[in-house]
């Protein structure tokens, strides 16, 4: 029953050769990650890596179960459907909780298994870091769950989805910290891992007890046994809130989401259908969106401060790099147009209608363009009125802005038109999904490789014009695919 | 007008059509009725969807459907009444009337008598969302009229209405009938088709597609049971 149930939640039909392909990928991944650490890491520190790594994988492990576990269990529209059945709280939890908890596996799995590979001689301490990283996930999964369902039963419905979007940023923030500090750490403290390692060692897996004094023994004892009382108050706690909180608080979180639609809607005056089904698309999730605007700009402020670590080597300091950065960041966060079909309700009822797959995706594209535009020229204010670069370059970087700004959007478009998904809540708009995800790491390459251009004298021009010029040439490419292969947009209007 | 030619249809190796035609006259309202899971919906699907179609040509007032322009000759009302849920039912109606490139000021009389007819007046401003399933019908239904298609297919049409929604509607598209449009029409309660349609389409057992001139000549054969009306 535990399967027809996930695939009522989630919508999913299991394909072995796309999960085949995961555990391929996810296999390459985990060895290239060691292999890095193995050869660009201190000496000193490289022996202990497998610390960094376990670290690395309970913070993918956070995020995931951070991300995952409020939006299926109290966001899903899907449950509602299913709670007039005699389905308990205990199996939904137990459904979805396992879920995550199995891909969180994997991606322990896939992060430790090279250790045994690259440190032979060292698998008792690699079984025993698995073992750690997974108890730890459990134990986050568990208070997850429980904070979810208590601010889904005790916050009012009118703001309990401000307080899962507080909740699930707040807690990314603190990771993206966390996770921050530790790399940045294991490369210029190279005491750090070993450290980390010795602390490992003595308290966690109790390696060496007979050199031991008495009273480290009962430390070892008294952390283990805190961390299994804490589990099994938790899991206490848990039982009893999922069964008196859990569905009030679902049914609480839904009405949040209807709210809107019991005021009287103001009258809109647009003329053009096509506009005016991708202007109703966009605002009626307009709290959501200005939410997902904040939380964009305060990625993109952290993005760009990470990234420019890594690019002061190239020596371009006074040329733009960071301005380029953050309008590139700021436009490839674009969650309107990677949500273009995905967050679109009335996509099914297209195919009867006269409308112009064609045409829809251009207005797709300009909807997504207007709204990306107002970030892009936020950004640029700031920009000019806290740097004052010259003339010429403050106009090149409202150019730039706007040309990736109408690279991102259409490519956004078009990957979530090519890529279609079930989305499960409008959460997704909030948090964006995969098609963000793409549409960053395309721009963010674009622009590495025109510094990398520059910085080694391949381009014979200035950086800031250089990235205008490749904006304006992607941009152009992109508009003339869509001028001339009408058939790759679902077009028969011609 | 639409004439179906050679048409075939199959989910898996489930085949629900196999090289079936028939044709749809102007001016005439069409009943389709068969048994659950026969294949009513798919055949409204392939008529306005010809993507759905395995093989086999529609034709809509004589334009192949995979013409774009043939968009233009027909208005479908599909089955699922959750369309267009974050529209105001005036903006809806306004979207159908640009979106077939209605005259507006035409339009405009002309909806405020299907509101007057359908006692829709004073929902219009609110998001169909927030409709009753009544009131969608009623609101796609009108967007059906407003649209000036001359080719009606309708799913359940009348599904979710009271009895003088049923009749009001009955009696505005037996007019447009008489202006020279096709109306063809699924539904299970025959009552509700009596007196009403000009012919009768059925899907039998071994999905043929049959037609019957008059309603009272209309015998439903399936499996062990026989109704006849």
């Amino acid at each position: 029953m535990k399967r027809i149930l996930c695939k009522i939640l989630f919508y999913n039909k299991a394909n072995p050769v796309v999960v085949a392909s995961l555990c391929f990928i996810g296999a390459y991944i985990g060895y290239l990650v060691w292999y890095i650490l193995n050869h660009y890491l201190p000496a000193s520190a490289a022996d202990n890596s497998y610390v960094l790594v376990s670290l690395l994988s309970a913070w993918f492990c956070a995020f995931l179960g951070i991300y995952q576990l409020p939006d299926q269990l109290c966001m899903n529209r899907r449950i509602q459907t299913i709670l007039c059945y005699p389905v308990e709280v205990r199996t939904i939890l137990s459904v979805v909780g396992m879920r995550v908890f199995l891909l969180q596996s994997g991606i322990c799995a896939t992060f430790l298994y090279p250790f045994f590979l690259f440190e032979a001689h060292h698998r008792k301490e690699a079984a025993l870091a698995m073992l750690f990283c997974c108890i730890l996930t459990v134990a986050l999964d568990i208070a997850v769950i429980l904070f979810s369902i208590l601010i889904s039963r005790f916050c009012a419905s009118d703001i309990v989805g401000y307080a899962f979007v507080v909740f699930q940023y707040g807690s990314f923030l603190i990771l993206a910290w966390l996770a921050g500090n530790t790399v940045f750490s294991c490369f210029h403290k190279p005491g750090f891992l070993s450290d980390s390692a010795g602390v490992l060692k003595r308290y966690i897996t109790g390696q060496s007890p007979a050199a031991m004094q008495g009273y480290e023994l009962r430390s070892i004892l008294w952390i283990w046994g805190a961390a299994l009382t804490g589990m099994t108050v938790l899991m206490a706690v848990l039982k009893l809130a999922a069964k008196h909180w859990y569905v009030r608080g679902y049914l609480n979180v839904q009405s949040f989401r209807h709210r809107e639609t019991e005021k009287q809607p103001s009258v809109s005056h647009i003329k053009h259908p096509y506009f005016l089904l991708e202007w109703k698309r966009v605002t009626r999730n307009k709290e959501l969106i200005f939410f997902s605007n904040i939380k964009n700009i305060i990625t993109v402020v952290i993005l760009s401060r990470l990234l420019l670590h890594n690019f002061s080597q190239f020596g371009l300091k006074g040329t733009c790099v960071e301005e380029l950065f953050l309008l590139m960041s700021c436009c490839s966060v674009n969650t309107i147009s990677s949500t273009a079909y995905s967050s679109d309700d009335n996509k099914s009822c297209y195919a009867f209608l006269p409308i112009s797959g064609r045409r829809l995706f251009l207005w797709k594209t300009i909807q997504g363009f207007l709204w990306g535009e107002i970030t892009v020229l936020l950004f640029w204010f700031i920009l000019i009125g806290f740097e004052r670069p010259p003339v010429m370059n403050t106009f090149l970087l409202l150019f730039y802005g706007t040309s990736m700004n109408y690279v991102c959007v259409w490519l956004g478009v078009c990957i979530d038109l090519k890529m279609p998904r079930i989305v499960n809540s409008t959460n997704e708009l909030l948090h964006g999904n995969i098609s963000k995800v793409i549409v960053l790491i395309t721009a963010a390459s674009l622009t590495v490789v025109e510094i990398i251009l520059v910085g080694g004298k391949w381009v014979p021009i200035p950086l800031l014009p250089f990235a205008c010029l490749a904006g304006a040439g992607v941009a152009a490419g992109e508009y003339g695919y869509w001028k001339f292969c009408k058939g790759d947009f679902y077009d028969t209007d011609s | 007008m639409i004439q179906i030619h050679e048409l075939s249809k199959s989910y898996g190796s489930r085949k629900i059509f196999d090289r079936v035609s028939c044709q749809m006259e102007s001016g005439r309202i069409y009943a389709l009725v068969g048994m659950n899971g026969i294949g009513k919906t798919t055949l409204l699907r392939a008529i306005t969807q010809p993507e759905c179609m395995d093989s086999g040509q529609v034709l809509i007032d004589h334009i192949e459907s995979s013409i774009f322009e043939s968009k233009y000759r027909l208005f479908y009302v599909p089955d699922s009444k959750e369309m267009f849920l974050n529209l105001t039912g005036r903006e809806y109606l306004r979207f159908i009337i640009q979106l077939y490139r209605q005259k507006p000021e035409k339009a405009e009389i002309l909806q405020r008598g299907l509101m007057g007819a359908f006692k829709l007046d004073g929902a219009l401003d609110a998001y169909i969302a927030n409709y009753s399933l009544g009131m969608k019908q009623k609101i796609y239904m009108a967007a059906a009229l407003l649209s000036g298609a001359g080719n009606f297919i309708l799913d359940e049409p009348f599904n979710g209405l009271d009895p003088e929604s049923i009749s009001t509607l009955k009696g505005i598209l037996a007019e447009r009938r008489d202006e020279g449009a096709m109306v063809l029409f699924s539904v299970h309660n025959l009552e509700l088709a009596r007196g009403f349609c000009d012919e009768v389409i059925q899907i039998d057992g071994e999905h043929n597609i049959k037609s019957a001139k008059e309603l009272n000549d209309y015998r439903w054969v399936s499996g062990e049971t026989k109704a006849t009306i």
